[in-house]
């Protein structure tokens, strides 16, 4: 973890990874953002499915509605509304 | 063929397509550049499940020419309208679509190659997103390249609307990219550095963004996992929802409960003449001037008309927004717009985004409760209001506020009455200018009239 973090702030210049697609210019310091909190966001939303995980578990047993996550799995249910119950 | 071909003028920085009008429709052409994301757009399913949810707009293929890879013709949207002219509300669902289309995309292989604001459009009351060329082949490895444009274009003005000043939008008018982010975290209250979502996605980004603009690319052995890019959108996702306005305690917003100029009858004798004017003849769109809260925009949709219902007031437009979806209701759409300085063209050669004017296309107006407010506050001489009104619509149903009405004297309570020519006479004489009068009526329980005119040289 320490390591990579480290990477990460220290750059080098390299040569652009050719990316023929992106007409938009995404600016290196977004890129470097999304890179320096991936771990931890990718961590705490690992966190929050494990909990839907449980608390959908105790909803099949009180017999409430479950709760989806994934955008696929809600159209075979009736709203096709944001996911995000917050 | 190619002589009625118009490249629409904001349509210019994709390399993999562009709009332009024909015989006055818009067409998306789309170059061979795009061919295999447009094929799996089409082919894996994702471009159904998006029609069907109403996120995205439907297109129909049609006979290619030239070089092109294919011609697709849109769904036409009946009135373009842009994120500064959006309520808080109106913003917030076209940053909750954005989020929603791009990770039902990454579920299905793909990734929107950028965010901004002009992507949504409003169709029947609803968000929807319009551009069908911005999904492309997802590579996983790579961080999201349209992250900062969804910060700018969503994330900034909405946190900025809430926490700061609901006037703050009008920024995007300023700043076609969205409001940049150190100026964004500039204006933002200090409290907003504690929030985990804005204080990474705005502060941290924007430091970060100061940190490297020097940079060119990282170098680095770590990369951005499918896990992580659905965690970022669901991170941004808890960030726009966290952000909430109350729309109150502005100029407008409870005009019609505070105001007794307004008897119950009279507003009820206005809404009968207008419902029976709207329904001798069909019309397609009505601009509601001055809405307010939509309660005469709501008569107007009676009829078949769709309408746009224009105010100043930015509570107006929310509350009126939010009573729309509470209603379902598909005809009515309110917007932002001071009619004394109304959206001009900006962009590239002011022709990005167009202006008011050239957006007209109602054959209707409403102008209500309205005049004495340009005439008298804003200094604007009757004739002038005339034309310009003119310049929108055909038709125009429009009360006249003559000067002993309650609202009229208020106005004039704190200022010199240098308006020799504000009275009856005096406003027949400057709308006859550019109007024959069909009918006129005085408003019973009230100083107030209500005319109906149509466009000289219209017949």
């Amino acid at each position: 973890m320490q390591a990579s973090l480290s990477l990460i702030i220290f750059f080098a210049t390299l040569s652009f990874s050719a990316n023929s697609y992106a007409y938009l210019d995404p600016g290196t310091g977004s890129f470097v953002l999304q890179m320096l909190v991936a771990g931890i966001m990718g961590f705490l939303f690992t966190l929050k499915l494990y909990w839907f995980r449980v608390k959908n578990i105790f909803n099949r047993l009180l017999g409430r509605p479950i709760e989806h996550f994934d955008l696929e799995e809600k159209e075979d249910s009736e709203s096709a509304e944001t996911s995000d119950e917050k | 063929m190619d002589q009625n071909k118009l490249p629409l003028s904001a349509s210019f920085r994709d390399p993999d397509g562009h709009l332009f009008l024909q015989d006055g429709l818009v067409y998306r052409q789309i170059n061979r550049s795009y061919k295999a994301h447009y094929e799996k757009l089409m082919e894996n399913g994702l471009y159904e499940n998006l029609c069907k949810r109403l996120w995205l707009i439907p297109h129909e293929e049609m006979t290619v020419e030239g070089s092109a890879f294919k011609t697709i013709k849109p769904t036409q949207i009946p009135l373009i309208s842009y994120p500064y002219e959006w309520s808080f509300s109106q913003l917030k669902d076209a940053a909750l679509l954005t989020l929603n289309v791009q990770q039902l995309a990454l579920q299905k292989g793909m990734s929107l190659k950028d965010a901004s604001a002009y992507n949504v459009q409003f169709m029947d009351g609803k968000a929807i997103f319009i551009d069908t060329l911005s999904f492309e082949l997802y590579e996983e490895g790579k961080p999201w390249v349209a992250y900062k444009q969804f910060c700018q274009h969503f994330l900034a003005p909405l946190a900025l609307m809430a926490k700061t000043d609901i006037r703050l939008n009008s920024l995007l008018r300023d700043y076609i990219d969205g409001i940049p982010l150190d100026l964004a975290s500039r204006l933002l209250p200090f409290s907003s550095k504690l929030s985990l979502s804005l204080g990474v996605h705005i502060h941290l980004h924007a430091k970060s963004q100061k940190q490297n603009a020097d940079k060119t690319q990282v170098n680095t052995k770590q990369s951005f996992s499918k896990h992580a890019f659905l965690a970022l959108i669901d991170s941004l996702r808890s960030s726009i929802n966290k952000l909430n306005w109350q729309a109150e305690n502005t100029e407008w917003f409870d005009y019609y409960d505070s105001n007794n100029n307004y008897e119950k009858d009279s507003l009820q004798q206005k809404a009968k003449i207008i419902e029976s004017i709207l329904d001798r003849k069909e019309f397609k769109t009505v601009w509601d001037l001055g809405a307010n809260n939509g309660h005469f925009s709501r008569i107007a949709s009676k009829s078949s008309a769709q309408v746009i219902a224009w105010d100043i007031d930015p509570a107006c437009v929310e509350l009126n927004y939010l009573q729309c979806k509470k209603d379902d209701d598909n005809k009515i759409l309110p917007l932002l717009l001071d009619l004394t300085n109304p959206s001009p063209g900006i962009g590239w050669e002011n022709k990005e985004r167009s202006s008011l004017e050239e957006r007209a296309n109602a054959d209707m107006i409403l102008a209500l409760g309205l005049i004495h407010h340009i005439a008298i506050s804003n200094n604007v001489p009757l004739p002038k209001i005339a034309a310009f009104f003119a310049k929108l619509a055909p038709e125009l149903i429009i009360e006249f506020v003559p000067k002993t009405d309650s609202q009229v004297i208020k106005l004039l309570s704190t200022r010199a009455d240098i308006f020799d020519q504000y009275h009856e006479q005096g406003f027949e004489d400057a709308f006859s200018k550019t109007y024959d009068k069909l009918s006129s009526k005085k408003i019973e329980d009230s100083e107030r009239s209500l005319y109906h005119f149509r466009r000289k040289n219209d017949a």
